[in-house]
């Protein structure tokens, strides 16, 4: 590959990102309009300056739209299982359990928007989490906006080692760690920042809840969540890396509830002015009080628990339904600076039977025919569920369509590799202080902590090599990037935009969250600068 | 009061829009196996003019407004 690292080539690769951004939080444009700019943009400067032809343009976005329609698989049956839940009037019914649970709201809102949130990310992932638990945060009464901040920012710590280490593997594959001395110390450091994050997670949830006195409140709850949950994750990942998050987080979703019983959270405890509850409307349901009970209004997400748990954790059953798979082939393309994007019989297989999307649509189905069977939906309803699941879902589509192939082109012109490879470049030794930003770049680009550690996995491992740094520090801090990342890629933001009625307020939300990521991408490179420069780097 | 066709609706302008740009698909993809320009180009075609036409009437309802 003999791509020209140089500003200006610099500068057009960045030029699509920053268009994006500025339409999004200067202009405040919904995804779905800003990012066909950016996919124009990308394509331009793929065939103007990086030497893309018309083909490798044509082939770069048919993946992206394989690789969209896989992800809107996800958000469908997400946006059916939400209104399922609404229909029947259980968000009405999780706002009074948890208050039996424990009458403190700011509980409440961590043990939906934190723990049940890093539980399902344990298990599923791929936006479920965000799709899931931004409608029940909303549900209690926290605005709909605030509510996909804080189901973004409950599911980042989870990403690495979640769905049962899928983005781990990534890693270990792309760089080839997996039978080296590497393992355990890259295991080590991803899960040491990961803990960090959660930590973090924790202190944003209070004080955006409350500022300061919602820290003083919440202090006790975030230091024995995160211990169990990212402290276990530490310690399971030299085990088993691809299930110490999903142990941890089941613990820790067991210890809420005696969390909830201690005399410092067992009364009630709420600040009347909180900028992220809405104080004024009525949630839920409209309808007469419920006759449900908390677990009856639990059944489709349980259903969603159990048939992940037996369609992704028992070895035969996900080998067998993983045997059939859908997938197109696509042949080699290269731009006339060598930048190769290799053929594949079948790219990115997709799964339909062990897909996050087939089991909403399990539970969703089975959900609308329990809440059926005990009379909590009308009949005849159906029509006006799938109706408001469409108006819903039509919208997010084109932005999902459009952010995944900028991605695709940018990474399939070499811009994304430019992006990264030139502020290497320039930094020298203190690339390692922005080592967890190019982890973040990756996720924001792909929406996804694995397809980051896929693009920039074996990048920063040469990088590591080439500079001296440690290469186990360096890796343990491209996944953690990757992980905060998460919280800012505009594909989990729609999701949860999506389910809880606000799509076009991407930018609002990115405004909010995009803080606390660059505040915890440079915490860890601030101490990835030190550990290197305690190495003698 | 009158009612609207589905499609005269901005969802149902939303969905003429996904349907071409997911509807792109095939012909991106058997263009290079058909060795056919013409049908990449309109693959092409029909995947910006979807894409682009949320952002163009997202942007002439606001100037209506």
């Amino acid at each position: 590959m003999d791509l020209p690292v140089t500003l200006w080539m610099w500068l057009l690769a960045l030029s699509p990102v920053f268009i994006l951004l500025i339409l999004m939080l200067r202009f405040n444009w919904g995804a779905a309009d800003a990012a066909p700019i950016g996919v124009v943009t990308a394509s331009v400067v793929a065939f103007i300056f990086y030497g893309a032809d018309f083909n490798l343009l044509a082939l770069e976005s048919a993946k992206g739209i394989w690789n969209a329609i896989i992800v809107l698989f996800v958000i469908w049956p997400a946006i059916l299982l939400y209104e399922v839940t609404y229909a029947a009037g259980a968000f009405e019914v999780f706002k009074r359990g948890m208050q039996k649970f424990t009458p403190n709201e700011l509980l409440q809102i961590m043990t939906l928007g934190w723990v049940f949130t890093s539980f399902l990310q344990g298990i599923t992932g791929f936006g479920v989490p965000v799709a899931v638990a931004a409608p029940l945060l909303a549900g209690i009464g926290v605005f709909p906006v605030w509510a996909v901040v804080l189901a973004l920012l409950g599911q980042a710590w989870a990403n690495t080692f979640g769905t049962l280490g899928i983005a781990w593997q990534a890693l270990v594959l792309s760089t080839g760690i997996g039978d080296t001395a590497y393992f355990i110390p890259t295991a080590l450091w991803a899960s040491g920042f990961l803990l960090i994050i959660d930590v973090f997670t924790g202190i944003a949830f209070c004080y955006f809840y409350g500022k300061m006195a919602a820290i003083r409140k919440g202090m006790p709850a975030i230091l024995l969540i995160s211990l169990i949950q990212g402290g276990g994750q530490m310690i399971f990942s030299i085990f088993d890396p691809n299930v110490s998050c999903f142990i941890s987080t089941l613990m820790a979703l067991a210890a809420i509830y005696f969390i909830g019983k201690l005399p410092f959270y067992n009364t009630p405890w709420r600040l009347e002015d909180s900028l992220i509850m809405d104080r004024s409307a009525k949630h839920g349901h409209e309808e007469v009080e419920s006759q449900m009970k908390m677990a009856e209004a639990f059944v489709p997400y349980l259903v969603l628990t159990l048939a992940t748990m037996i369609f992704l954790m028992i070895p035969p059953v996900t080998q067998f339904l993983n045997s059939w798979q859908l997938g197109f082939s696509f042949p080699e393309t290269q731009t006339v600076y060598g930048v190769i994007n290799k053929g594949y019989i079948k790219y990115s297989p997709f799964s339909p039977l062990t897909h996050a999307g087939t089991l909403l649509l399990i539970s969703s189905t089975l959900g609308y025919l329990y809440f059926r069977s005990k009379n909590y939906i009308q009949p005849g309803k159906i029509i006006g569920i799938l109706r408001k699941s469409v108006e819903k879902t039509v919208p997010s589509t084109i932005a999902v369509v459009a952010l995944i192939i900028m991605s695709k082109i940018m990474g399939g012109t070499g811009q994304t590799t430019v992006l990264a490879s030139g502020t290497a470049m320039v930094l020298g030794k203190y690339y390692a202080a922005l080592s967890p930003g190019v982890g973040m770049l990756g996720a924001f680009m792909t929406s996804s902590n694995m397809s980051s550690n896929i693009l920039f996995g074996e990048f920063q491992q040469m990088t590591a090599k080439l500079l001296n740094l440690d290469m186990s520090l360096i890796l343990g801090a491209q996944t953690a990037g990757g992980a905060i990342g998460s919280t800012i890629a505009p594909s989990k933001i729609i999701l949860g935009t999506t389910t809880v009625g606000v799509l076009g307020q991407e930018g609002l939300v990115l405004k909010k969250i995009i803080v606390w990521a660059i505040l915890s991408a440079t915490f860890v490179g601030a101490f990835v600068m030190i550990m290197t420069i305690l190495n003698g780097g | 009061m009158k009612q609207h066709s589905y499609f005269q609706t901005d969802v149902g302008k939303q969905t003429i829009s996904g349907i071409l740009t997911i509807g792109s698909l095939p012909l991106l993809l058997f263009s290079r196996e058909a060795n056919s320009l013409e049908m990449g180009g309109l693959g092409l075609l029909l995947l910006f003019g979807g894409m682009l036409s949320v952002p163009i009437m997202s942007r002439s309802k606001r100037r209506q407004v």
